[in-house]
């Protein structure tokens, strides 16, 4: 059902006479008024097509706008006067182009001789607009194609891209694959991406589709893989394709992928292949290969196999595929539940990713808690336990599943109710009898659960003095974990503690190390111990004691010096923990600015990051940081760039001498949106940014030449000799933005 | 009282005297032929417009990336859980939301064109004229299969005349929805008429009567139909039977909130702003309110078209409650001023935050045996200003959610040419909800990059 909005009263030819002689009146609401009523009149309008045709020389844009609108709605009947309305192809307002081009197609063939003539000899911008105008004229497609085949041929590029948009439109499929062997890469792309949209491409473009798929030109890449949805390529082509490209971690790469894969969804083995990047080495290619699998098959059983696999046999960090694993949503919890790890790691990689999901899952889990499966039961309990706060329908199911059979579902069910509060007695009497009991294990978890839940009453007391005696390591290791959880209110186990640093399990010292640095007693003794223990030959014992440290209150300049000394170790797990300290210290580390300095040369750029960032927080002289951050802007680590950017743009318009290298920053892919959010933070060029600002002027990219005008500005009178070139770039520019900003940039530039 | 089969569009309800509670999509009531197919070959369809005033900061709406898979920017990541059933478009015009010769009052001009399309006479006068709007085209053809052929809401209840902005009627910057060029179609702002509205049935006194004996008895709607939920609780299946019962639950849990609307004065509310019985002083509470009628009428297929106003054009609300006590508007003038660009952000995030409430609802809603009422929907939420500091109409913040029952390919950023006209994208939209039309506004034809 069509619906047709009109006004139908209006169409005696008496009244159209009179709504013609008003459109040319003196009186301007005289003149909309006709306009409007003849825009809705419909067909019987073309008994007033010359003063309609002269309305579109009104110099009202309603009263224009109107009469090129009911002109247009008249088509081929008003076709006789296509050359009046041709010349607004070449208007300067980029609407009355784009409405002059509709109005034209709506005429159909007869209009084809005037639209010609404004693609042959008009202005770029008319010549642009015919062929827009071309690209609506599917009624006469025949007549039109071969003239945009000819347009292919302009030596402006605009224009050429502008006629495969309309041969895109008109689906002129052998055209644009014919385009596909064009020397200019933007016809290459271009034809490619119009390509994309048809239903079926030619078998002869599949060659050349391919061939592009792996061109150096990212945007070529992006569009052939687009493209290849819409061919009859065999999966292996396909497949293959998609390993081609999965480890390019580029956005454009990435939606082309997700393309091919929406529209070949049927074709085996494609997620398979995108399965591969997400065992990548490289964070930013596993990340966006599951962005790939989320966008283009989440929910189904081929992705969830891929993540599986990739979680199996990833042997770096398996965060990002846990992460992706838990977006496809609940639906895959009973399976995450079930799964058959064959291995410990395997194991904990599940149950991170379980961890993930958070409370909508819990009626899920309890069902799976009394379910006859064990393994499901204790991986659902151990979910239930980690949640924070702990699912209180939970709690029941914690405290039945201790008298439970299952060894393994006892200790998790204790995790759970040592992060309850308000335990019933019933439970807390069962907690320290298994914390009495026999079976290890259960006493390790139960001990652990009692320091949280019942850390003071005289029974916990005597299981905890009972287990610091203990020989069993399991034991001290769970009494250590539980003085840890005490918040340093426990004095009784100095003695303890103090014999634990001695042990020689690791474990144990690192354990007594944590829990030393949360006592609040006799902080000086403790803090020479832990600096001492920085110099322990075991790594997580010198770990262990920087973070003890850095949770000491009182943070001195000593101590910070000391810490540093380690910032010369060769694990940069323990140089990013120390930097994460030293920034904690802030000014009290302010003497170690120049051990942190010599970071910024560091080969990780995780490092370099760090370490400008705790420079920023240690330091408080401006003038020496910009002078250390300004180089970092040229480093060749983006996320380096980007914090140094970050910090900068925190010192406002005293960091004006980053200007200049900030702005050609706006020109990178990767550094726009921090240059970006840095300028703004500084806003203030100052004259020294006066070049680099004009040779922006001239940038392809509007953003770029949006923000010189802006910044340009912001200098003020001395950058006068920017004038001519703005007031050139006003007349030339149709957006009112752009025009609204070079305005206030040449009244601030004139203001003196 | 009994149980029936709603005639008009299929769907079973609870009668009682003056009301009727319309029962959401469930297997055990589904055609046969559905039930068999696993699926509706002939989904019915939603649409859904909602629209913010003064503009946004666009630098933290419009996404870096374009295609599938782009990061969500601040102001949008509220709807992270909806991402996949998201399109962000950017690069739409208004044109006859500019001035056009006319002068000031772009505020005005921007809720009248927003969906409409029509440059809007200025006058403050009875003269008005704009054109008719989206939701009103879908309406003409369309509304007579449901028992309401649109569902008009808001926030503010604004003027219908007067001169609200630089000459411009009132009647412009507080309606979004036109039935004929000169005749905007009131909103409803009390969420507790609207409530009546999709429950009261038969005529208007059996209702009054029947909504005045509830107040009475301090009873609730569910109390008038217990006996025909019960009866029809034996003719479903387990399943259903625990749909139904959540179903009854919500609906009187939405009239419980309702109830309590100004029993709680909010410290938060806006003096400017002051709230009438049965609105809630909680300017989000009353969103949601708002949402959640709309969703109940798509589930209970009361009516498949709506249109809201978050609030009227150039509101000046101020939005204590995210600690933002300057007014809107004022501050949509920010003249590049980086502490109200960090205010509107919020403000505008806020929004989002709302709307995500409402799509996630209407995703958690199930409609048909393998889909959501979100799925079957096109949500359409924007702004007919860009910038409020510059006021201008071109690369608007428009969002469209929902896959209108596949016929969209959703979870994209799709950037289209300069100069497009937001009325190429109603075009779309209408013409994927069965309702196609030659034109609206300055269409110049539909937006085919809705599907890739």
């Amino acid at each position: 059902m069509v619906l047709i909005v009109s006004i139908v009263g209006v169409c005696r030819a008496d009244d159209i006479e009179e709504l013609a002689k008003k459109l040319s009146s003196v009186d301007l609401s005289e003149r909309r008024d006709a306009a409007y009523a003849f825009a809705a009149i419909g067909p019987a309008a073309v008994e007033a097509l010359d003063e309609l045709a002269g309305a579109l020389g009104d110099k009202d844009t309603q009263v224009w706008f109107q009469s090129i609108t009911t002109l247009g709605k008249l088509g081929p009947d008003a076709a006789s006067i296509a050359d009046q309305v041709a010349i607004h192809l070449g208007s300067d307002s980029e609407q009355r182009r784009f409405r002059a081009a509709w109005c034209l197609s709506r005429f159909g063939e007869a209009a084809i001789p005037a639209v010609s003539r404004s693609m042959k000899e008009g202005s770029l911008k008319e010549r642009v607009a015919a062929i827009n105008a071309f690209g609506s004229m599917m009624t006469c497609r025949d007549q039109v194609v071969p003239l945009l085949r000819s347009a292919l041929g302009d030596e402006d590029s605009s224009v050429a891209q502008e006629a495969i948009g309309s041969l895109s439109k008109l689906q002129a499929t052998s055209e644009l694959v014919a385009a596909l062997s064009d020397t200019r890469s933007e016809i290459r792309i271009g034809a490619a991406n119009a390509l994309s949209r048809v239903d079926q491409i030619p078998e002869s473009a599949n060659s050349i589709l391919i061939e592009m798929s792996r061109e150096s030109n990212l945007q070529a890449r992006s569009a052939a893989i687009s493209a290849m949805g819409s061919t009859n390529l065999a999966p292996k082509d396909l497949q293959e394709t998609i390993r081609f490209n999965i480890n390019t971690s580029d956005p454009m790469i990435t939606n082309s992928i997700i393309v091919l894969l929406k529209k070949r969804s049927r074709v085996p083995g494609l997620v398979s292949a995108v399965g591969l990047g997400l065992t990548s080495n490289s964070a930013e290619i596993r990340a966006s290969s599951a962005r790939v699998l989320l966008a283009a098959a989440k929910g189904t059983e081929e992705a969830f196999q891929a993540l599986i696999k990739a979680l199996e046999i990833s042997t770096t960090d398996s965060s990002d595929v846990s992460h992706a694993i838990s977006r496809m949503g609940p639906g895959v919890i009973n399976q995450l539940l079930q799964y058959q790890s064959k291995t410990i790691e395997m194991e904990q990689k599940i149950l991170q990713t379980l961890y993930l999901f958070d409370q909508s899952i819990s009626d899920q889990l309890l069902v799976a808690v009394s379910s006859d499966d064990s393994k499901a039961s204790v991986r659902a309990t151990k979910v239930l336990a980690a949640m924070e706060p702990v699912p209180k329908k939970a709690i029941t199911q914690f405290v039945k599943a201790l008298d439970s059979s299952d060894e393994n579902l006892q200790v998790a069910s204790l995790g759970g109710l040592g992060k309850s509060s308000d335990l019933p007695d019933e439970a807390l009497q069962k907690i320290r009898d298994l914390a009495s009991g026999e079976q290890v294990s259960l006493r390790v978890a139960a001990i652990v659960a009692l320091a949280s839940v019942d850390p003071s009453s005289d029974s916990s007391l005597q299981i905890f003095d009972r287990a610091c005696l203990e020989e069993d390591v399991e034991i001290r290791v769970a009494i250590l974990q539980a003085i840890a959880l005490m918040d340093g209110t426990m004095t009784r186990y100095q003695e303890f503690l103090e014999r634990s640093l001695q042990d020689e399990v690791v474990n144990i010292r690192s354990l007594a190390v944590i829990a030393l640095g949360k006592m609040e007693v006799c902080p000086q003794r403790y803090e020479s111990l832990l600096v001492e223990l920085l110099d322990d030959e075991i790594f997580e014992i010198r770990l262990s004691a920087l973070r003890a440290l850095a949770v000491l209150e009182k943070k001195k300049a000593v101590v910070a010096a000391r810490i540093a000394q380690i910032l010369s170790t060769p694990e940069e797990k323990t140089q990013l923990q120390v930097l994460e300290v030293l920034a904690d210290y802030g000014t009290s580390a302010s003497e170690q600015v120049d051990a942190i300095t010599q970071l910024l040369k560091h080969q990780s750029s995780t490092i370099r990051s760090a370490a400008i960032n705790c420079l920023a927080k240690v330091n408080r002289d401006q003038e020496t940081l910009l002078g250390t951050f300004i180089p970092m802007l040229d480093d060749t680590d983006w996320t380096v760039r980007r914090e140094a950017a970050k910090q900068i743009g925190e010192f406002g318009s005293k960091a004006r001498i980053a200007v200049p290298r900030l702005f050609v920053m706006l020109e990178s892919e990767e550094d726009e949106e921090a240059a970006r959010s840095a300028l703004r933070s500084i806003d203030d060029a100052g004259p020294e940014a006066l070049e680099v600002l004009l040779k922006g002027l001239d940038s392809k990219d509007p953003r770029v030449r949006f923000y010189a005008m802006f910044l340009i500005g912001k200098i003020g009178p001395p950058a006068k000799e920017a004038v001519p070139k703005l007031e050139k770039m006003l007349d030339d520019s149709d957006s009112s933005r752009f025009r609204e900003t070079i305005q206030q940039a040449i009244t601030r530039i004139q203001s003196e | 009282m009994s149980i029936e089969a709603n005639s008009v569009n299929r769907r079973a309800v609870l009668r009682g005297i003056g009301l009727s509670i319309g029962l959401p999509w469930m297997e055990s009531l589904a055609p046969a032929a559905v039930k068999s197919t696993g699926g509706d070959s002939n989904p019915t369809k939603r649409m859904a417009f909602l629209f913010v005033p003064n503009g946004v900061h666009l630098p933290d709406w419009t996404p870096n990336q374009f295609g599938y898979g782009y990061d969500l920017p601040h102001i949008l990541q509220p709807l992270k859980n909806v991402q996949d059933d998201l399109m962000v478009i950017s690069g739409l015009t208004h044109d006859k939301g500019r001035a056009n010769g006319d002068g000031a009052g772009d505020h005005a001009r921007s809720a009248s064109v927003f969906l409409t399309g029509a440059q809007p006479r200025k006058t403050n006068g009875s003269d008005i004229r704009s054109g008719v709007s989206v939701d009103q085209m879908a309406a003409a053809i369309a509304g007579n299969q449901t028992r309401f052929a649109s569902l008009e809401l808001g926030c503010e209840p604004g003027r219908s005349a007067g001169n609200c902005d630089s000459g411009y009627s009132c009647a412009y910057s507080s309606n979004i929805s036109w039935s004929s060029e000169s005749s905007p179609v009131g909103k409803e702002t009390n969420p507790r008429f609207v409530f009546e509205r999709l429950f009261g049935s038969g005529k208007t006194k059996e209702r009054d009567q029947q909504a005045e004996k509830r107040k009475l008895l301090k009873k609730s709607i569910l109390d008038f139909v217990l006996d025909d939920a019960k009866s029809l609780q034996t003719r479903l299946g387990k399943n259903d039977q625990q749909k139904l019962q959540e179903y009854l639950n919500g609906v009187r849990e939405i009239e419980r909130r309702i109830e309590l609307s100004n029993q709680k004065p909010d410290l938060n509310t806006d003096l400017n702003y002051p709230t009438p019985a049965g609105i809630p002083s909680d300017y989000g509470e009353h969103i949601r309110l708002m949402c959640d009628m709309m969703v109940l009428a798509f589930q209970m297929d009361r009516t498949r078209i709506a249109s809201f106003m978050l609030a009227d054009a150039g509101s000046n609300r101020s939005y204590r409650q995210i600690d933002v006590a300057d007014g809107h508007h004022d501050l949509s003038h920010h003249r590049g001023d980086a502490g109200k660009h960090a205010k509107i952000r919020e403000i505008n995030r806020y929004h989002v935050q709302q709307l995500a409430y409402f799509l996630e609802k209407l995703k958690q809603t199930p409609d048909g045996p393998n889909s959501n009422l979100l799925d079957q929907s096109m949500i359409c939420y924007g702004s007919a200003i860009s910038d409020g500091n510059r006021h201008n109409n071109e690369n608007l913040p428009v969002l469209l959610a929902g896959s209108g029952g596949g016929t969209i390919d959703s979870g994209r950023h799709l950037q289209v040419d300069s100069e497009t006209p937001m009325c190429n994208l109603f075009m779309s939209m209408l013409q994927k909800f069965d309702t196609p039309v030659d034109y609206i506004g300055d269409s110049t034809g539909t937006l085919n990059q809705l599907t890739i």
